[in-house]
């Protein structure tokens, strides 16, 4: 039998060591706090790690084979998503020349692919005006930029830093290549669904303020909800060591019977600022 | 030469059980973390962090200035039995995170070998928590089982 021959000693001990400890928990709490934050951020290194070797360890194909694209359209053809042929074959099209775009992106390239055979509105993003403040548009005073002008000069900010070369992508997986329709561009529904290959953390290309306009779904409750097509896929870059997902969100314009870039996102390990 | 590192025993553990409580007290964040990362709430893992912290220290005290060493030696097992149950679940996990017990966290090249070394350190501790007991508290021959069978059939 476990007895305690003097219980008023063990009291004393508990006590002083209590008295001790209580105070030093309090005491201590910012020097908790930071621990906390090295921890974390410790463990986001090392998930991070684990992830790229995951990434870097897979099968990539360069990006300005003629394979990539093929292996895209295959995609398409293997998956029952809901669209019509119609949708399926703009989709091919569209998708290469995103495609060819990501891989020499070119500010005529964007800017067509943004516009060309689309009805749309400009309304500079939130997110342009601090890379506008260095550029030159400003400075110069013109009263009212054309939206070519404005996204150049979003263009020249982002490329300028960066000695005029654009990010690309230079490889793609062709092995884990993700697709699905939805009705929301959300990043949720763009990463976090059936389309989803992962990420430690996302950056979202650029958009310097581009909106599809559909009258018919302006003015009519009726009409039909809008249509997005998710895209995900492995890829080297330009600028980084490591791979990591790319996310591609195309938005179905149905008044103009047609594709338009929508959203993209690239995982931080990617280092990829364009935009998109 | 044997006798005297057993006698010394206790008081050995004794100063690893402070080392540790104040490696708790002093970094507690990856102990507090192993929990939460088993679904446990920060706020409970805080105080399971600060329970064991002062249990730690108890049991240090009572085994360095040996304070009813019988007592102070089952508990001691005990708490190593537990630890060594915590630590071999942490290993089994596919990304076991550091028990933080020792602040040795620093040292070993991945989070498994650490669990494993974890692993080791507490067997060793029990094994010689074992010899201690066993030296300090030896059975009396009439106490064994075998021995009290064989007296009950006897008399009979």
């Amino acid at each position: 039998m476990l007895t305690i021959s003097n219980p008023r000693s063990h009291a004393l001990i508990l006590g002083a060591i209590i008295v001790v400890v209580l105070p030093a928990r309090v005491a201590l709490r910012q020097q908790y706090a930071a621990e906390r934050h090295r921890i974390e951020r410790q463990g986001r290194r090392e998930s991070s790690q684990e992830m790229a070797a995951q990434w870097n360890a897979l099968r990539y194909t360069d990006a300005v084979s003629e394979n990539v694209t093929k292996a895209f359209l295959a995609k398409i053809d293997g998956l029952s998503l809901s669209l019509t042929e119609l949708n399926k074959a703009r989709l091919e099209q569209r998708l290469k020349e995103a495609l060819d775009y990501l891989q020499n992106p070119t500010f005529e390239e964007y800017y067509r692919l943004k516009t060309a055979g689309l009805r749309w509105q400009f309304e500079l993003s939130d997110r342009v005006p601090k890379f506008l403040r260095r550029s030159a548009l400003l400075e110069q005073g013109t009263e009212k930029p054309t939206p070519r002008e404005l996204v150049k000069s979003v263009w020249d900010a982002i490329n300028t830093p960066k000695a005029g070369v654009p990010h690309r992508i230079t490889s793609v997986c062709l092995d884990h290549i993700g697709m699905e329709t939805s009705r929301t561009n959300s990043p949720h529904a763009i990463m976090g669904e059936k389309a989803s290959i992962g990420f430690t953390m996302a950056r979202e290309a650029i958009d310097p303020g581009f909106q599809y306009v559909d009258p018919q779904r302006s003015s009519s409750m009726g009409s039909a909800p809008e249509l997005f097509v998710h895209i995900s896929f492995f890829a080297h870059s330009n600028v980084a060591v490591e791979a990591g997902p790319v996310y591609l969100s195309l938005y179905w314009s149905e008044p103009d019977q047609n594709w338009a870039l929508s959203r993209m996102f690239t995982d931080v390990l990617l280092r990829m600022d364009a935009l998109f | 030469m044997g006798r005297v590192f057993l006698k010394h025993i206790p008081k050995l553990i004794g100063f690893i059980f402070i080392f540790a409580g104040c490696s708790k007290l002093l970094m507690p964040g990856q102990a507090t973390t192993a929990l939460e990362s088993l679904d446990i709430p920060y706020g409970l893992a805080n105080a399971i962090v600060i329970a064991v912290t002062i249990l730690e220290l108890y049991l240090g005290v009572l085994l360095i200035l040996r304070i009813d060493l019988r007592y102070a030696l089952v508990v001691s097992t005990c708490l190593m039995l537990a630890f060594t149950v915590y630590i071999w679940y942490l290993s089994t996990l596919a990304h076991a995170p550091s028990c933080g017990c020792l602040g040795l966290t620093g040292i070993f090249k991945s989070r498994k070998q650490e669990a494993w070394f974890g692993l080791l350190r507490n067997c060793l501790i029990l094994w010689a928590l074992k010899l201690t007991y066993d030296h300090h508290f030896p059975r009396k021959p009439a106490e064994s089982l075998g021995e009290l069978a064989h007296h009950s059939t006897t008399n009979t």
